[in-house]
């Protein structure tokens, strides 16, 4: 059964792709659905047989790499943290699958499409089954890989290629962090099994420790879209929307925080990378949230929302607290995908129009998305007793729990990102569905609700985005609760008692900024909306800041132009100039006109062949003549008498023997 | 946590039991002894959560007052370093 779960995604994809032409996009859609769906149940049964009866599983394909000093083998962990990271990755890409179905009924090239989605759902399932960092890497430059091809999907378009492209570049930069880190971990254990290295882990020295989670930290913040190497995730909303909720929200943007979950008996002996996490993840949050809030494009609000949430999750691994990261990280990839799929759909109802300032008026045009996305929106902003609620509060007072300087920053930082959540929520809900109509009449033409095939998928992650946290509160984040057993580590001296410590009005306070932006938003748009661009224009340097992404893309651009314009004259000068003129190029030319030179000796005339043979006469003499030793001539003509005569290879292969 | 007179916890949960519950090491403190029967009922009952509530909430109990007690040693703690400073 459990490597079936992974099988069959593979077969899926190898159905779709190679055999597209044979099975049409029926055949396509019915084995990659009916394979994901089996693969789901399958997951389930695997939660059920390792989390809750206790029994962790672990399977060896075959050895991979056997030499001297490396040995590698294919195989896969099934413990309680991949069983509970393979029920989202599986859940999610089985509604998204479906959801496709109708998404994409249009296209002409879908068995394509669902076999690159299948395909990164077997290497999404080789990340967090691996047991040893070299599967795990098969995974984690999979997924990448497939990122690069779903986004690039559309390739006829120049914003979709060159947005696939900024991605792949930007996780390249992820994945030499990444390769430095595996280079480390070898170097210090021999080894790249997760269990070895968890074994002598605590052996090791403190300061290797930091420098190899550095290097994993480098990883995952390319693959987690953290400041700095976050700018390719709104650019990925270029690729179809299915593929924006499964890859670049639910399951692949998180690679990277499952990174951190796995490593965590690693991790947790760096304080330094575990206080560089906090800082990143807390600023990251801010600064995603504040760039949503003045973004026009609906799907890159929710890319900025998911880059937020990234940021709150990797302050959660950074204060120790894995659990929640990990319930996060799940309740995350419910009510993200939900969100992302009502987007589309309400996209797709207003003729792919995704301009916020162009939709308006849609509730009663499209009710059931607005239900859907008010739910989505209200669990993303962590509302009481909504999915996200049970695990962002909870990170929310650790960071105040942890009682020091880095702890309070983080708390601050994330309450204002919680207020900025609501804020973007709040707006995209209201310009879209609760102000009135202000996009052109055509785009409300052929306004309609998703299909039942397009409609069921968001029901599920509707209820998934309602009651999945309460359901799981117990098992993921329950004081004391031995649901992880050994597959997450946490020491002794970092468990934070934000239950009982943390006063209740620092926990209510994120709360009540939540919800005081969001009302503060409403009256703005009910009742001061002409005050708006009166603002705008005071206030211009500032919206363009935030409009303009905190100018990373112009910055990057720059740096970009500036290294191109280097290499152009590094290239032109030294490459193409004086290594090509001392090396190749110019010895080619200088045997070429030493022959010609020598060529222009034969002119055909006797007199100038007698001077010839008289100046080497001359020279032979003035040589015979400077000879310190006679003897030496003898043995010199002995030899030039003796070689032409010498038997070659070929009288000595000819000879009979 | 179980003491008589509030003032000096008690060990109840030995090592071995601790060990053959699967306790998670952070959490193999005084009142580990009240933490097997709650992850015990939890497991049975799949971890859902308006199960147990009774095991938890004296296991909740009992960490709320270790807490509680452990302020109260540190700022006698603090009280006594300043009056020997003094």
């Amino acid at each position: 059964m459990y490597l079936a779960i992974i099988a069959l995604p593979l077969l899926a994809s190898i159905a779709s792709g190679v055999l597209g032409r044979k099975v049409g996009s029926s055949g396509s859609h019915l084995i990659s659905c009916l394979a994901m769906v089996v693969s789901t149940a399958g997951a389930l049964l695997c939660l059920y047989e390792v989390a809750l009866a206790g029994s962790p599983v672990s399977v060896t394909l075959g050895s991979w790499v056997d030499s001297e000093n490396l040995q590698v083998t294919w195989g896969f962990l099934f413990d309680t943290l991949t069983v509970s990271m393979l029920i989202p990755v599986l859940f999610v890409s089985a509604l998204v699958h479906l959801y496709s179905v109708g998404y994409m009924a249009a296209e002409p090239h879908q068995q394509r499409f669902f076999a690159y989605l299948s395909l990164f759902t077997l290497f999404m399932e080789l990340l967090v089954s691996g047991d040893n960092f070299l599967v795990m890497f098969i995974g984690w430059e999979g997924v990448g890989v497939c990122s690069y091809l779903l986004i690039s999907y559309w390739f006829t378009r120049v914003q979709a290629t060159k947005s696939a492209l900024q991605a792949i570049i930007m996780n390249r930069i992820g994945d030499w962090g990444l390769m430095l880190a595996l280079f480390g971990i070898f170097w210090v254990t021999g080894s790249l099994e997760f269990s070895t290295l968890f074994t002598i882990a605590p052996l090791i020295d403190p300061g290797v420790i930091s420098l190899i989670g550095i290097g994993l930290l480098v990883g995952a913040m390319a693959k987690s879209a953290q400041i700095g190497l976050h700018t390719w995730l709104p650019q990925a909303m270029e690729g179809p929307t299915p593929v924006s909720a499964l890859l670049h929200a639910a399951t692949m943007v998180v690679a990277g925080v499952f990174l951190f979950l796995r490593v965590s008996p690693l991790l947790e002996l760096s304080d330094s990378a575990l206080l560089l996490l906090i800082w990143i993840g807390s600023v990251t949050a801010l600064m995603a949230g504040s760039t949503g809030l003045f973004q026009n494009d609906l799907k890159r609000v929710i890319a900025y929302s998911t880059c937020s949430q990234l940021g709150m999750l990797m302050v959660a691994c950074g204060l120790s607290q894995y659990n929640s990261a990990l319930f996060h990280l799940v309740n995350h990839a419910f009510f993200k995908a939900l969100l992302f799929l009502s987007a589309g759909a309400v996209i797709h109802a207003l003729q792919d129009e995704q301009d916020l300032r162009k939709y308006g008026g849609l509730l009663s045009l499209l009710p059931f998305c607005y239900i859907l996305m008010l739910i989505g929106s209200f669990s993303l902003m962590a509302l009481p007793f909504l999915t996200g609620f049970y695990s962002k509060e909870l990170i929310l007072s650790s960071t105040y729990g942890h009682y020091s300087f880095s702890g309070a920053g983080a708390y601050w930082l994330s309450t204002v990102a919680a207020a900025f959540t609501a804020g973007y929520s709040i707006r995209s809900l209201y310009l879209s569905f609760l102000t009135k109509p202000n996009g052109p009449k055509v785009n409300y033409m052929g306004t309609h609700e998703p299909s039942l095939v397009m409609a069921l998928p968001l029901f599920i992650l509707a209820v998934f985005s309602l009651f999945f946290g309460f359901i799981g509160q117990e098992a993921f984040i329950g004081v004391g609760s031995g649901f992880f057993t050994n597959a997450l580590f946490q020491h002794p001296n970092h468990v934070i008692e934000a239950e009982f410590t943390v006063p209740l009005a620092y926990k209510l306070f994120p709360l009540i900024a939540t919800i005081l932006s969001s009302s503060l938003l409403i009256l703005f748009y009910t009742y001061f909306s002409h005050y708006a661009t009166w603002l705008k224009d005071l206030w211009r340097g500032l919206y363009v800041f935030f409009n303009q992404r905190y100018h990373f893309d112009s910055l990057y651009s720059f740096i970009g132009y500036k290294i191109i314009a280097l290499g152009y004259i590094t290239g032109k000068s030294i490459d193409k100039g004086v290594l090509e003129l001392l090396g190749p190029f110019g010895l080619s030319k200088m045997v070429t006109s030493f022959s010609l030179r020598i060529a222009s000796l034969d002119t055909g005339y006797i007199p100038h062949y007698a001077i010839l043979i008289l100046l080497g006469l001359i020279g032979f003499i003035y040589f015979v003549v400077s000879m310190p030793d006679p003897k030496a001539l003898i043995l010199i003509l002995g030899f030039t008498l003796i070689l032409p005569y010498s038997p070659s290879l070929d009288d000595t292969q000819n000879s009979p023997s | 946590m179980t003491s008589k007179d509030d003032e000096k916890p008690i060990m109840i949960a030995t090592q071995k039991e601790m060990e053959e519950a699967h306790l998670p090491l952070e959490w193999r403190d005084f009142c580990a002894h009240l933490l097997i029967p709650l992850n015990k009922c939890r497991n049975k009952n799949n971890y859902l959560p308006w199960k147990c509530e009774n095991e938890r909430h004296v296991y909740e109990k009992c960490q709320y007052d270790e807490m509680r007690l452990a302020e109260k040693r540190k700022k006698e703690e603090e009280q006594k370093k300043q009056s020997n400073n003094v």
